[in-house]
Parts: structure tokens; C-alpha cells; sequence
């Protein structure tokens, strides 16, 4: 599913150039739920960001589902985050003034699905996060591991290949957490494959497979046993 | 395309900042109001000026009888100047510029005139063919005096309106006789005046059936002509030329401006020409300047939208966003603010115009615009709204998806 060779990227800054990835060579397949960890700085959002098209990298090869991704325009960028992926983000990102289901109907108005379909398949994946019920109550309203439920029935409504997840247990406490996860392998069961950028060891300890990066390297990389 | 989300969003938006969008929009409703208000002012001055000017050729030229303010080659001064068909024909033959020329004889006094048993009393000049055109008179039955009429010192007459239906009512005038004073005229023509209602209580005959009946073939009094397209300054020297030759041949001193009055309504009429040319640039100047303002002030609360929804704009671009349906987005809502409080101006600027219209002041005549300066106003204030709305949506489009969630 995901191919990574050789993945450089640095930021120039006014005075230096500062690489924060130093050749990262990564293959996820299709159905895996990968874990990315390290401490910060080490580079894990960024290669996150690159992941998921929103940065570009300044060396080396991405192949997406078989697609390369590289220099890109904005419209075809725009149009593979929209098509192959869901991101769930730490703080959520849920539009403030939208309803449960107006945002997670949202990826579905840019494929230019029409509004009643829209409405109808929001319902059916805020249900499947078991929040039928909150659909017209605004993000405010909601608990923050509701709000998250809401941003992976977001991710999810596009049916994407892969989703992306920045630290998605980062503002909940520890009970939530284990439910948002439960969710994560749930939505990876039905064959989603599933990264997740995270500092938490016991978060990382529910994926199958955990990844260190440590000053823009892959430090280790082991598959663990889900059972663990 | 009608794109109900769209506008959902964008009504969303700008009822989140009803305050910021409303004193927005108020700037370039105020732009538009003034500049509409103050076109239509400057209209309603033009009209008035035109209306003052209606019933006379603009381009024409008086000239009329006095009495001499100087002693001139041993003639003591006091001698009235009497024109007669001599004037008439110099200036026929020696001005090719000239237009329309006649003179005008009056009969002393208001006239009686009688038809069967009615008896009234009008006055009565006998003028030249092209007088119709001097006075801008309308003929609406039969025909004015022609040629013929003065070659056969025909007794003819021309009645204005009023007359006709004093006498006639609502019966047909052309064809019947009238008495003026002591002889019987056949009435051929009925004519009408933009003018005052006097200038239709007036008879015109052949000038030279009236001398006839005065016993003189020569006196005129007044003559009057058009200049056509000549410039003021032509129209200067023309004067000059012919009150020179008057001065010979009346015997008067040609400083002696009282022997002979001329004037003309050109000079007058090309400086207020000016003075209106000139308060309308003044008012485009003045409405265009506060169009900008209103304009600057939308694109100044679009960047401020922008910058607020950042975040925003970032989590739609991370959701599959394409950079054209921000734009789009941004702009629709500039396009929107600005057309609607901008059309709002024009028809309250329009409403108040039309109230302002009742009122008739010298001078000042039915405000308003023109319905092409609406027309234009609208696409004027669309492309207003696209160019307002042009840079904060590029701004937005050009998030960094990453840099705004973070934020």
C-alpha cells in the first residue's frame, strides 16, 4: 500500500538547512496497522505530513497505492487526500459551527456526492462510531473522545485505503483512549490500514507493528504480536 | 449554477460576523447611495438648466432696436435706431452661417380678436417662416407660415394651443376666419410650445401682410437667428461684424452698445455647459473614491474572514479541498456582500431621487439616472466584489494545511 525510498526532507531556514528526515525507507501493506513513534523532533509528524500528501519530502520516492507521489499540483494533491485518505487529527480539527453529521458528511460534499446522500451516509457512520444519536449536536457539545468518534466516522465515510492518525489519543484521558483504539482496530479488521503517530507506549503496544524514529531514522522496526 | 451548500457556507460565514460584515457592507452601500445621489443630482441640475432653456434655440441670437447713448457724426444722442428689410436681407445674404433668420413686427398692444360671438384679446406679431424654429414651435394642426404667404401678403394666421381652445374648443380651428383689430385672417395652422402657457396666447402672421396693415413695407422690429454649430467665439465675431455694419448704416457709434441690443444664449448656455461638465466630474470623482473605500474595506474584512478561518480552511484543504473550491468560496461571499449592500445603496440612492423629484425648484428638474448607469453599476459592483474578494482568497487558497492545524 505504502512504498517509501530513500525519503529526505529538510526545511531551509534563514541560516541553515534543517533536515528532519534523513532517508527513511518504509513499506506498510495494505491492512497493517502501524504505529509511529519518537520522541519530539524526531520527525514523526512531518514524515505523517508527507504521508498524507499534505508536505512535500525534498528526496527520494512515495508510492501511494501504486501512485507516486510527487510535485504534485494542489487540485491532485487535494484530490488523492480525498480519495484514498481519512485523517484523524490530536486536536480533533472538527468544524466548530457544523453539526456531528455536516462534518462527517464534509470529505463527501468535496466528491461532489449530493447533499441528501451525503446526510444519509453521515448518519450511517456516526452510528457505526455509536453516536447515532449526537448527529445534530454541534462539536461543542460533545466530550472529547465523542468529538474523536466523530472525526474517524469523518475519516471513514470516503471508504479511504489508508487512514492517518496524529497522536488521536493525545487530549483524551485513558478510558477513552482504549475505546478510541478499539475503534482503530475495528476499522483495521475491516482491512483499512491504519498509522498512527503516538508517544504512548501502551497506544503503541495495540498496533501490530511499531516504528522508532529517532533524529529523521528509522531506529527499529518490528512487528509485535497483536495478543501482547 | 444555483449550489445550495455553497451558499449555505457562505450565509453561515456572514452570520457569524453579523457586525464585522454588516459595517462592510454599510461602506459600499454608503459608496453607491452617494454616487447614485449625487448623479442624480447633477442630472436634476442639467435638466433644470435645459428645462429653463426649452422653449429658445440654444444657439440663438437677439438682436433688437434702442436708443442712442451717444452723439455720433453731429446726431444727437436719445435718436431711436429703426431697423427695417434692409437689416433682414444683409444678414440673409451676407452670413451663410446663419441657420434660421426672421424678424418680428408686433402689433401695438394685445389685439381683439373675434370669432362669431366671442371676443378676446391677444397680441399678434408678424414674423418670418423660419420663426417656427427660433421659438421651437410645434405644429400640431395644419401648418406654420410659409413663403407664400408673405410673397402674397396672404392674411393668414398661426394660433398657439390655448388659443384654439379659448375659441374653438374642442372643434377644429384650421380653415376658420378671425378677426384680429380691424381685418379677417384664415387660420391655417395650430402650433404648441414647450414653454410657458404665454408663449401659446400668441398669433403669428406673415410679417409682410402685417406691414402692409401697418402702412409701412419696410419696418421690422426685432430679428432673431440660429448660429448652427458655430462656437461661442465664432458666434462673437459674427455679432461684431453685424453691429459694425448696423453702425454704418444706422448712423450710431459702434461703442454705443444701447443703439442696438444683441445678445445671444450660446455664450450663457456653453458656460453653464461647463459648469455642469465640470460638477459632473466632480461627482464621478467623488463617488468612484468612495466606491474604493468600500471596496478596500471588503477586501480588508476578507482577509480578516481568511485569517480567522485558517484553521478552517486548513482542516477542508487536509479533507480533499481543492484550491479552486476556497476561491471560489472566498470570492462568492466577497461577490455577495459587496452586489447586495451595493444594490441596496443604488435603490435607496434610486427611492430618494424620486421623492426629491416632486419638489420643482428653478434650476433643478427630475433627478435621475440613467437606467444604463444602473445596468453598469451592477457589473461594476460584481467585478468590484471579484476584485476585493481576489486577494484574501488567494491567500486562503494558498494554506498550508499542516501550518493552519497547527495553529
Amino acid at each position: 500500500m505504502i512504498q517509501l525510498k530513500g525519503i529526505r526532507k529538510s526545511y531551509q531556514t534563514a541560516y541553515t538547512e534543517l533536515e528532519v528526515l534523513k532517508g527513511i525507507d518504509l513499506e506498510i501493506a495494505a491492512g497493517d496497522f502501524v504505529s509511529i513513534m519518537g520522541s519530539s523532533g524526531s520527525g514523526k509528524s512531518t514524515l505523517l505530513n508527507i504521508l498524507g500528501i499534505l508536505d512535500e519530502y525534498s528526496a527520494g520516492s512515495y508510492y501511494l497505492d501504486g501512485t507516486l507521489i510527487q510535485n504534485l499540483s494542489q487540485k491532485q494533491a487535494a484530490y488523492y487526500r480525498n480519495q484514498l485518505l481519512g485523517f484523524v487529527f490530536q486536536s480533533f480539527n472538527l468544524l466548530s459551527f457544523k453539526t456531528a453529521a455536516e462534518n462527517v458528511a464534509l470529505p463527501l460534499y468535496y466528491q461532489k456526492v449530493d447533499r441528501k446522500r451525503r446526510q444519509e451516509l453521515a448518519i450511517e457512520y456516526l452510528d457505526r462510531v455509536g453516536l447515532k444519536e449526537w448527529s445534530d449536536h454541534l462539536p461543542s457539545q460533545m466530550s472529547g473522545g465523542q468529538q474523536q468518534r466523530v472525526a474517524i466516522a469523518r475519516a471513514l465515510i470516503t471508504q479511504p485505503k489508508v487512514i492517518l492518525a496524529d497522536e488521536p489519543t493525545g487530549a483524551l484521558d485513558s478510558k477513552t483512549s482504549d475505546d478510541v483504539m478499539e475503534l482503530f482496530k475495528q476499522v483495521n479488521d475491516e482491512g483499512i490500514t491504519c498509522i498512527l503517530v503516538t508517544h504512548e507506549n501502551d497506544i503503541a503496544d495495540k498496533t501490530k507493528r511499531v516504528i522508532h524514529l529517532k533524529d529523521g531514522m528509522i531506529e527499529n522496526n518490528k512487528i509485535q504480536s497483536i495478543s501482547q | 449554477m444555483f449550489d445550495y451548500d455553497k451558499w449555505t457556507e457562505i450565509f453561515n460565514s456572514i452570520l457569524r460576523h453579523k457586525l464585522r460584515t454588516a459595517l462592510t457592507a454599510l461602506g459600499v452601500f454608503w459608496g453607491i447611495f452617494m454616487l447614485v445621489l449625487l448623479l442624480g443630482a447633477g442630472q436634476g441640475l442639467e435638466n433644470g438648466v435645459n428645462y429653463e432653456f426649452r422653449d429658445d434655440a440654444i444657439n440663438s441670437v437677439f438682436i433688437r432696436r434702442g436708443y442712442t447713448s451717444m452723439p455720433y457724426n453731429g446726431l444727437p444722442k436719445g435718436r431711436r435706431i429703426q431697423f427695417n428689410n434692409e437689416d433682414f436681407d444683409f444678414l440673409q445674404e451676407q452670413f451663410e452661417d446663419i441657420e434660421y433668420l426672421t424678424a418680428r413686427f408686433y402689433l401695438s398692444g394685445d389685439q381683439t380678436v373675434r370669432y362669431k360671438d366671442r371676443s378676446l384679446s391677444y397680441s399678434t406679431r408678424g414674423v418670418h417662416p423660419d420663426h417656427q424654429h427660433l421659438e421651437n414651435s410645434q405644429i400640431i394642426d395644419g401648418r406654420y407660415i410659409n413663403q407664400l404667404d408673405l410673397e402674397q401678403l396672404r392674411k393668414v394666421c398661426v394660433i398657439g394651443q390655448i388659443i384654439k381652445e379659448e375659441i374653438f374648443g374642442d372643434e377644429p380651428a384650421v380653415g376658420e376666419a378671425l378677426q384680429i383689430g380691424k381685418a379677417v385672417y384664415t387660420i391655417v395652422g395650430v402650433y404648441t410650445d414647450t414653454g410657458s402657457d404665454n408663449e401659446m396666447r400668441i398669433i403669428y402672421t406673415p410679417i409682410t401682410t402685417v406691414q402692409a396693415m401697418n402702412n409701412t413695407s419696410q419696418k421690422l422690429h426685432d430679428l432673431m437667428f440660429t448660429t448652427g454649430d458655430l462656437s461661442v467665439a465664432e458666434v462673437n465675431k459674427m455679432q461684431s461684424e453685424i453691429r459694425f455694419n448696423m453702425a454704418k448704416r444706422h448712423e450710431f457709434d459702434v461703442r454705443d452698445r444701447r443703439a442696438v441690443w444683441m445678445f445671444n444664449l450660446s455664450e450663457e448656455y456653453a458656460e453653464i455647459s461647463n459648469l455642469l461638465w465640470a460638477i459632473k466630474a466632480f461627482v464621478w470623482f467623488v463617488g468612484i473614491g468612495s466606491i474604493i473605500a468600500g471596496i478596500i474595506g471588503v477586501s480588508n474584512i476578507m482577509l480578516i474572514v481568511v485569517k480567522d478561518r485558517t484553521k478552517e480552511i486548513g482542516v477542508r484543504k487536509a479533507l480533499g479541498a481543492t484550491p479552486r473550491s476556497i476561491i471560489t468560496m472566498v470570492l462568492q461571499e466577497s461577490i455577495f456582500i459587496t452586489a447586495l449592500a451595493g444594490y441596496g445603496g443604488l435603490v435607496l440612492g434610486v427611492v430618494l431621487l424620486s421623492l426629491i423629484g416632486s419638489i420643482e425648484v428653478e434650476f433643478f428638474r427630475n433627478p435621475q439616472i440613467d437606467i444604463k448607469i444602473g445596468i453598469i453599476a451592477t457589473l461594476v459592483l460584481i467585478l468590484a466584489g471579484t476584485l476585493a474578494g481576489l486577494m484574501p482568497a488567494r491567500q486562503a487558497a494558498s494554506i498550508n494545511p499542516v501550518e493552519a492545524m497547527k495553529a
